[in-house]
């Protein structure tokens, strides 16, 4: 998206004749353009009512404020601009709104009697069958796939048919007998048409990647065969899809899991935008 | 050749493994296996979605099929130029609607399901019963006996009976052969009776 946004801006820099659409965007491009900017700023300082009574050289000298009397202080020893204050207040709003939305505050369930272990924004599904313990571990950073912000940048539908964000991560199984000392790893994940519209024709979830790995530790070992399905037998294939589906990695199971997902990655974003709040207020 | 397999529901759980074992079988007895195939598993509201888009009927169905090859004379396979152009086409099987009629008929899902297959693949082969004049017009004739050997296993869990009667019923029959059908299996006829007639003009 970055990069097709930049495309835009540079071929609308090349080709617009008189320029206006340069001259608009022109102070947020260059650390050249700074003095374009300085009237805004100055705007909003006056505004503030903290530059009242002169255009002194030092008001003109520091776009950047030390903490006095208009900011709160905290003696954090900080820089606090009125950039951050304006930072500030765009994350409580966007805090706020992002609350709004938020569908629930606990956490949907994933059925099949799994059990929920979460640390940070890595996740752990673990349930015991027969023997058996399978585990599912995923993380939820950068699981949003990014076609669903090009669908709305593309769209320009407006705030109320905006798509919602759907986390789609990428996830382990693991498979672990009572009396082997190997464990079954299955590396999955949703393919990109599934992913980007839902409505393509690739199957919910797909296996990547098959290899045994010893149980118990922690670091992958490389020297490990790794079977890849890109050429892969179908049938064994569809074998490894039915025994993950006895084990209750199936569709349905893979469906719960992005609304899982979804929803511990939206704490994590109000979670970080708090902290972000916090960091740049600094009290 | 290819035959690739999706699931894109999760209201039905299916067994993969099971549904390629028939799907190959009927490739094999169709003489179709050098030619790729893709099935596709939907729900409802998937298929009454193509169903609409492309036939204007808003409803779900049991079987879409969509040809690689157009305007195939029915009976005759495809002989493409290319190799990348040995393709069948696609088949959309309506896998929550299948299931919802077994469970009306008490009939079997996975054999039910092999034949509304089988059904969509004739299809693909050109054979059409957009009238009753086409209906019987269009009789495939193939080993039905070859069939019933390769699909006949016990762990299929039917008998040869049932399968011959699933296939005339699958097959643009005669009325002869649905009264045998029906003299043998009112279930399988019954439950094949509204899908199998030719389509209402």
């Amino acid at each position: 998206m970055l990069s097709s946004f930049s495309r835009t801006l540079v071929s609308a820099l090349r080709f617009t004749a008189p320029r206006p659409l340069e001259q608009l965007l022109q102070p947020g491009l260059s650390a050249g353009s700074l003095a374009a900017v300085r009237p805004f700023t100055r705007g909003l300082w006056m505004l503030s009512g903290a530059g009242r009574g002169s255009a002194s050289s030092s008001v003109l000298r520091s776009p950047f404020l030390y903490c006095r009397q208009s900011l709160p202080t905290c003696g954090c020893g900080g820089l606090h601009t009125e950039g951050d204050k304006a930072f500030s207040e765009f994350l409580a709003d966007e805090i706020q709104e992002e609350k709004k939305i938020q569908k629930d505050a606990s956490l949907p369930k994933v059925s099949g009697g799994w059990e929920l272990e979460i640390h940070g924004t890595e996740a752990k599904l673990v349930k015991k069958i027969a023997g058996e313990k399978v585990t599912v571990t995923f993380n939820t950073n950068n699981s949003i796939p990014p076609s669903f912000e090009e669908e709305s940048q593309e769209g320009q539908k407006g705030d109320e048919n905006e798509p919602e964000l759907v986390s789609m991560p990428n996830f382990v199984v693991e498979v672990t007998k009572q009396d082997t000392k190997q464990t079954l790893v299955f590396d999955c994940h949703y393919p990109e048409d599934e992913a980007g519209h839902g409505e393509g024709e690739s199957d919910i979830f797909s296996i990547r990647e098959v290899s045994f790995q010893p149980t118990g530790d922690s670091e992958w070992k490389e020297t490990s065969y790794n079977l890849n399905t890109d050429s892969l037998d179908w049938a064994l294939y569809d074998h490894l899809m039915d025994f993950l589906a006895d084990r209750g990695v199936d569709n349905t199971f893979a469906d719960e899991l992005v609304e899982l997902s979804t929803s511990l990655e939206h704490q994590e974003y109000i979670q970080f935008l708090e902290d972000l709040k916090k960091f740049v207020k600094c009290s | 050749m290819t035959l690739v397999l999706r699931n894109l529901q999760i209201v039905i759980p299916l067994r993969r493994a099971v549904l390629r074992r028939n799907m190959e079988a009927l490739r094999h007895i169709l003489g179709v296996k050098e030619y790729d195939l893709g099935v596709i598993c939907v729900d409802n509201r998937k298929i009454q979605l193509i169903n609409y888009q492309y036939k204007k009927k808003n409803c779900p169905t049991d079987v879409l099929s969509f040809p690689f090859q157009e305007n195939l004379a029915a009976g005759e396979l495809p002989q493409p130029s290319f190799p990348d152009d040995y393709n069948l086409g696609d088949i959309f099987l309506g896998v929550e609607f299948i299931y919802q009629q077994c469970q009306e008929q008490k009939d079997d899902f996975y054999s039910v399901m092999t034949v509304t297959a089988a059904h969509g693949m004739c299809h693909l082969l050109g054979y059409q019963h957009r009238s009753e004049a086409e209906w019987r017009q269009h009789r495939i004739t193939f080993d039905v006996w070859k069939l019933l050997t390769v699909m006949v296993k016990p762990s299929l869990h039917i008998q040869p009976w049932e399968t011959l009667c699933h296939l005339e019923a699958v097959l643009p029959c005669t009325r002869a052969n649905v009264r045998v059908i029906v003299s043998h299996d009112n279930c399988c006829f019954s439950f094949h009776s509204c899908t199998f007639a030719p389509d209402a003009a």
